[in-house]
């Protein structure tokens, strides 16, 4: 029985592939998310009871550039997104696994609205967010470097350590909140001081500019400096670190408070630049997220200025969907997984070839090779078909 | 003699991308012999042999065992068609015992339950004979089972609990496999296997570890065994021993085929002789009519010259000086005990051991990556002529007191380059550092990365090639050009050809051989007592750690480093002899 099993070739394999020219790369991303965009059109279709997918596409355009203010609050929120990804960068480059962001820009947060709450109107404006900036760095470097110290003396695991620091970090802040707002509703209502100036008559544009300059040096560090080379170096390998005399501890605590230091500046963006107040849940799940843009965006600060655009993009575009489609609020988080599972598993087939079985013997036909572009095309069928 | 034939291959062709790993391959294996597959690296012998144990599939081609075509979809395929394979990286739980590990991913024969329903039904309803013996008037009776309500109710009772007789008959395989132990006792008896097979591998040595790995191919009915570079790890006298138990495989009617490149081996051992080139079949001979040159001809596919050029030392000054040292490492193991010796400039001192005996620990330790803990490490500057002592210094410092160490580490992906940069940036790693600036500085590494190219013939697209995608040989040859290009005084290199085709080793010979005319002093750790014998000026030996003698390479019998290696014999008073 096993013996006639196993004389069949098998329907398909798949096997390695190497050296996928850059455009065949970009072409087969590009048809994931046009691929993701007609999933989410039919599937919104399907939760409306068939309302036209016109409206769909409509609406999540409108969403994201319907108003000068969205589409400021598309670049607001993508510079946030893109902070902390630039942040949580260096220590994964290192093979640092960094979850803690969420924790430590938490903390930076913390450190900005402690100095609203006891400088604030006892120092001008522009002082009081020089020492906030001061105070949210240093305190999401404290964050993000004892696990650091523990990894580089005790060789304790990251991963674990940074996600505990997050809960604990989320206990402080709603222990200080308690305290301030001891009665009542128990959330910290909009601070008076220490806002970040406008420019040009609108809010967030200095987030903005930050966040670009941001880029622009984190890309000059990881090219071209000699941090970002040993960083790298640790990164890959620890042993080749050792064997040229790379201080793989002091490489690993240094990377930290680089890390750290982005998350304070997150911190500092979100309190004294956006929301002017604080919750447990001001970085609203943007530590995690971050890490998915940082590795879809390959490290790249450049590129992870495109990922991060795309996630908010959708998230902002699919929320308007919800809201006219009076469609609750799991909506943009169905979207958003649709995008995110095909724009990742394309990433298979840039990776990887699957084979079939050739039927020459039966129909002289042989099927062609499956690839990324095949199973978009296969997709969009689907869906045209639906639409039909 | 007739051989009747085991395995056929016919035009199997395998590639990797725009790599051919085989192509149209043609071989045949027959019963009770044994067939060495012979080639460089990169040949494609491994390939050709992962796709008869069902590792990989091959793109073409058809594989024939006992003259039926069939498909070997995975190794479990294989084990069906009786081929089993030792791999050159053992895959055994460290954990686990040598029975344990052998009975591990054992399948049970299967259990059908549907067939045996149908044979119990067959059973009940044939007609039973029933001749009453006090009787013999008596006309015969047929009965069936089926006839009486009881007789049915029982095989419907049968037929339901069969389930829980095949739930059953799994504990008893899974669950109580100590009888199995017994069969495999018997089989290790059979081919004169001398191992504790209750023994954990963590506790084994590496040959020990391969005989597991035999036992295992062997308890499951392997009649087609494949061996990939069995004697890579082992001593001369544990090759024999080898030697000894594949011959008695061989009495028994197997079919053994060994892969190698290790040409004295394949003319002691093997009855017949395939020769593998860039993945094509070249011939396959047999072994009593051809000779070394004929088979290196075949492989190379023109003649080398065997002979490795040794010139005299000269100039010879102390260039490093070790003496007493001894290291503990993190199990409190010494895998460095007392040991001593004196490097010289101009010379190449050949370091010999088996595997594990502490030659890598001995080479980090002076490149400043192990702490020792006792014993002395002293660096005789020749610019300057002064002493510096090297032990507790970190590679950085080394560095800054101007030593010029180079160290070409055993593990060149993992510890001598990074195989995800490219070439550039992998020559980078050395210097760095260099500037005030905190910038790189890459135009440099450049420059020297494509010198590097040319002068070593590397063959790669271009100089931003991640290293990764080099083969073998090139990516030692960037790593040792590295190595070379600091203009080092004392170059150390750990199985600088290990995995290396014959062409390649031979640059890298080259490589040593001028570094030693130009004054360095250069320590190889190599594996190949041929080439330790034809390369080095001395040859220390150590064994566990210990430095069990240094003989001179001109005069140095291979049988003679062999007992050293074993450390059954020691010489003592030639130590003194050695570092005058």
């Amino acid at each position: 029985m096993i013996k006639a099993k196993s004389d069949r070739v098998p329907l398909f394999h798949i096997s390695k592939r190497d050296n996928v020219p850059k455009w065949q790369a970009w072409l087969i991303r590009g048809g994931a998310v046009v691929a993701a965009l007609l999933v989410s059109a039919v599937i919104s279709a399907i939760l409306t009871d068939g309302a036209s997918m016109g409206l769909f596409f409509k609406n999540l355009f409108l969403g994201v550039f319907g108003t000068p203010r969205r589409i400021l609050n598309l670049f607001q929120n993508t510079a946030i997104l893109l902070c902390i990804a630039l942040a949580v960068t260096p220590a994964f480059k290192m093979k640092f696994w960094n979850i803690g962001a969420e924790g430590q820009v938490l903390m930076g947060g913390l450190a900005c609205v402690v100095c609203i709450k006891y400088f604030g109107g006892k120092m001008p404006n522009e002082l009081l967010l020089v020492v906030m900036a001061a105070f949210s760095i240093a305190f999401s470097i404290v964050w993000a470097v004892i696990p650091a110290i523990f990894k580089a003396k005790w060789r304790t695991n990251e991963t674990l350590f940074t996600l505990m620091m997050n809960y604990v970090a989320m206990q402080i802040v709603a222990c200080c909140i308690f305290v301030w707002v001891p009665s009542g509703s128990g959330v910290l209502g909009v601070l008076k001081y220490g806002h970040m100036p406008q420019l040009g008559g609108q809010n967030y544009v200095i987030n903005i500019i930050v966040v670009a300059v941001l880029v622009v040096l984190m890309f000059i560090y990881f090219r071209f400096s000699k941090h970002g080379y040993e960083l790298s170096v640790v990164g890959e390998s620890e042993n080749t670190a050792k064997y040229i005399g790379i201080n793989v501890k002091k490489v690993i605590i240094r990377t930290m408070v680089l890390s750290g230091a982005l998350c304070g500046v997150a911190g500092l963006l979100l309190v004294a630049g956006t929301d002017h107040s604080l919750a447990t849940t001001t970085v609203g799940g943007r530590g995690f997220t971050a890490i998915l843009v940082a590795w879809l965006g390959q490290f790249s600060p450049f590129l992870m200025s495109f990922t991060s655009m795309l996630y908010v993009f959708i998230d902002q575009g699919a929320s308007e969907v919800a809201s006219v489609f009076n469609m609750g609020g799991s909506f943009p988080d169905i979207i958003t997984g649709i995008f995110f599972f095909l724009v990742i598993g394309c990433e298979f087939f840039i990776n990887y070839k699957i084979k079939f079985r050739s039927f020459k013997k039966k129909n002289e036909i042989s099927t062609p090779d499956a690839e990324g572009e095949d199973t978009a095309v296969g997709l969009d069928k689907n869906s045209e078909e639906v639409t039909a | 003699m007739a051989k009747s034939v085991a395995i056929q291959l016919k035009g199997i062709s395998k590639y990797f991308g725009e790599v051919v790993a085989n192509k149209n391959v043609d071989l045949t294996v027959y019963k009770g012999e044994i067939l060495s597959v012979l080639g460089e690296n990169g040949s494609g012998k491994t390939t050709l042999m992962n796709m008869l144990s069902g590792i990989y599939f091959p793109d073409e081609g058809q594989i024939f065992v006992d003259g039926a075509p069939v498909v070997i979809r995975s190794p479990r395929d294989a084990y069906q068609y009786g081929i089993g394979m030792v791999h050159q990286h053992f895959k055994l739980v460290d954990v686990f015992s040598a029975i344990d590990n052998v009975l591990l991913g054992e399948k049970a024969p299967e259990f059908a339950l549907k067939e045996k329903s149908a044979e119990l039904r067959e059973r009940a309803a044939k007609a039973t004979y029933v001749i009453d013996n006090d009787d013999t008037e008596a006309p015969v009776k047929t009965v069936r089972q089926t006839d009486t309500a009881f007789g049915r109710f029982r095989l419907n009772a049968r037929i339901a609990l069969l389930p829980l007789e095949k739930a059953l008959y799994k504990a008893r395989f899974n669950w109580l496999p100590r009888k199995r132990g017994q069969k495999i006792k018997e089989v290790a008896a059979k081919y004169g296997f001398e191992i504790d097979l209750n023994k954990k591998i963590y506790d084994m040595s590496v040959s020990e570890k391969q005989t597991v790995e035999i036992i295992k191919v062997l308890y499951r009915g392997a009649d087609i065994l494949i061996l990939d570079e069995p004697t890579a790890v082992l001593t001369p006298q544990e090759t024999q021993k080898l030697f000894d138990v594949i011959r008695n495989m061989r009495e028994d009617g197997k079919s053994i085929i060994i892969i190698t490149h290790k040409l004295n081996e394949v003319m002691e051992i093997s009855d017949r002789v395939a020769v593998l080139r860039k993945g094509e079949h070249v011939a396959t001979v047999n072994t009593a009519e051809t000779d070394i040159n004929e088979l290196t001809e075949m492989m190379v596919g023109r003649k080398t010259e065997l002979n490795i050029a040794r010139a005299l030392p000269e100039n010879e000054q102390d260039r490093l000086e070790v003496s007493n040292l001894t290291l503990v490492n993190h199990e409190n193991v010494k895998v460095l005990d007392n040991v001593s010796f004196t490097a010289h400039s101009g010379e190449i001192l050949g370091i010999a051991g088996i595997a594990g005996s502490g030659q890598r620990e001995l080479l980090e330790t002076i490149a400043g990556l192990n702490r020792p803990t006792s014993g002395t490490i002293s660096y005789n500057d020749p610019t300057t002529g002064k002493k510096e002592n090297l032990v507790r210094k970190t590679p950085a410092q080394i560095r800054e007191l101007g030593v010029r160490l180079s160290f070409v580490p055993e593990d060149r992906l993992g510890m001598g380059l990074v195989g995800n940069m490219d070439i550039i940036d992998n020559m980078m790693l050395r210097s760095y550092k260099r500037g005030k600036l905190p910038f790189l500085d890459r135009k440099n590494p450049k420059q020297l990365a494509e010198n590097i190219i040319r002068d070593l013939e590397v063959v790669t697209p271009s100089s931003h090639t991640p290293v990764r995608r080099l083969s073998g040989g090139n990516i030692q040859k960037v790593l040792v050009g590295r190595e070379i290009a600091s203009a080092p005084t004392v170059l150390m290199a750990a199985y600088p050809v290990r995995g290396l085709d014959i062409n390649s080793s031979y640059t890298i010979y080259n490589l040593l051989n001028t570094q030693k005319e130009r004054g360095v002093a250069v320590i190889y750790v190599g594996e190949d007592l041929d080439v330790l014998i034809e390369l080095c000026d001395r040859i220390m030996v150590i064994c566990a750690g210990r430095v069990t003698g240094i003989v001179d390479g001109r005069k140095a019998k291979k049988e003679d480093i062999g007992l050293l290696m074993t450390g059954s014999v020691e010489i003592k008073e030639k130590e003194g002899c050695a570092n005058d």
